[in-house]
């Protein structure tokens, strides 16, 4: 290849236009240094690209040059600041930091953040538990209240129950009242027996009767066609005492029997009588 | 001012140097690299890239190897062909003649055309066919001298003698 082919080749153009490897380019050089007429052609294609791209211009928006002169201007503060830092053009924020913060190192910083936010943990951390025991405590306080107060509840609830059925029996009109009055055993006791044919149901009241001494019972009897029936033993309570039911009584008495009753009644200790 | 005494200038970080270069350049320079970018955002932006090269790596350059705008236009052509890769983006269609790319671009992107494209327009008319179609591609659209060959199918030796003589002619238009 004579040195013309070689120019024509289209080589000193790629040259000119950046798009040789640094082997390539070197071959270029080296070609230009021994051939005058290879420098000058590199100096005629680099002046006619540079008159193209001259006459080719476009205008940038102003703010471009401003942009490039304030990083400029950024770059030269920081390297008078001795810190070594690789332009990076992307970056056009500017951070305006005190000058304390930009002689401390990178690892310094971070130690410093560490360090505050250790302490800062370990503060919340004390707070935190503190606050927590003591809602603990709270907690089981509540706890124990609530459950006293569910006992409680509870308890109310049974008793507004049965009060609500009583209520229901006294003021039905199926149920007829018995009055047992006392007899000479004893004058002054009394009790009611509420009575509901229909369905036989027995009720009793029995707060009139004196307390019984240890070992006796008292037992609620039926007169059914002339002959005593029981209707269950009791314990003397503040409220209605739901009793074995009875067909067609004719009246009711209660007598004092050993404890657990009797299969007869004992009139001798007959406290109340009263007839339907 | 003297290439040389500019040079010297940017190598002492003097602001006021690069304030001149870039005037004096700035607009050639952009016209490169917008050609082959297109947006004006991210053509503003390999500008200034550009810009802070000159300034940061003027010691790079070797004033007994060529001519200050020679450095100057590699390395921004080169970051705009790599802001091109890194986007993804394609050059634009082929289709377009030099004559509407030159248009479209001062229309669309509302940018003042400093000299007079019309001057360059038509010294790329005195070109052939297939003189024109080269410099357009690889100076306008940003392809590298192998790209355009793979993409056309044309030989790689082909492409650069045609951009030769494409050069040669346009030289003599150009440098007086």
């Amino acid at each position: 290849m004579n040195i013309n082919e070689w120019i024509n080749s289209g080589v000193i153009e790629s040259y000119v236009l950046g798009e040789l490897n640094q082997e390539e380019m070197r071959e270029v050089e080296e070609m230009a240094q021994r051939y005058p007429e290879v420098q000058k052609e590199i100096e005629q294609t680099e002046e006619a690209l540079e008159g193209i791209a001259m006459k080719a211009g476009l205008q940038p928006r102003q703010e471009v040059k401003s942009k490039i002169l304030q990083q400029i201007e950024r770059e030269l503060k920081t390297d008078k600041q001795g810190l070594d830092q690789e332009p990076s053009p992307e970056k056009n924020t500017s951070e305006i930091q005190p000058e304390s913060f930009k002689s401390m190192k990178l690892w310094q910083y971070w130690s410093a953040a560490a360090s505050a936010l250790l302490v800062l943990a370990t503060v919340l951390a004390i707070y935190y538990r503190q606050q927590w025991q003591v809602t603990e405590s709270e907690l089981e306080n509540y706890l124990a209240e609530n459950q006293n107060l569910t006992q409680e509840y509870q308890a109310l609830r049974s008793d507004y129950d049965k009060l609500q059925e009583q209520q229901n029996i006294l003021s039905s009109p199926n149920f007829t009242q018995v009055k047992l009055n006392g007899t000479d055993v004893s004058p002054s006791a009394y009790a009611v027996v509420y009575w509901n044919a229909e369905s036989e149901e027995v009720y009793l009241h029995s707060t009139g009767l004196p307390t019984p001494e240890s070992g006796k019972q008292y037992q609620l009897w039926a007169i059914v066609d002339g002959q005593p029936q029981s209707a269950g033993v009791f314990d003397l309570q503040n409220q209605l005492v739901d009793m074995q039911e009875i067909q067609n009584a004719s009246a009711f008495a209660i007598t004092l029997e050993p404890e657990g009753g009797s299969e007869n009644p004992t009139l001798e200790a007959m406290y109340v009588l009263g007839e339907v | 001012m003297k290439q040389e005494e500019l040079v010297e200038k940017l190598r002492k970080k003097d602001k006021e140097a690069l304030s001149y270069l870039y005037d004096h350049y700035a607009d050639a320079i952009y016209g490169v690299i917008q050609r082959i970018v297109v947006q004006t955002d991210v053509a503003e932006e390999v500008l200034q890239d550009a810009f802070m090269r000159y300034w940061n790596k003027i010691d790079q350059f070797d004033s007994s190897k060529g001519r200050l705008f020679t450095w100057m236009l590699r390395i921004a052509r080169n970051l705009a062909l790599d802001k091109l890769r890194s986007k993804g983006m394609k050059q634009h269609s082929k289709s377009d003649s030099i004559s509407d790319n030159v248009s479209i671009l001062d229309s669309k992107l509302h940018t003042e055309t400093v000299t007079d494209p019309i001057g360059l327009e038509n010294a790329l008319k005195d070109l052939n066919d297939d003189q024109r179609f080269v410099v357009e591609q690889l100076y306008f659209r940003g392809y590298t001298q192998s790209e355009l060959a793979k993409e056309y199918n044309i030989p790689l030796g082909t492409v650069k003698t045609r951009l030769r003589a494409a050069m040669v002619r346009l030289r003599k238009l150009i440098v007086p």
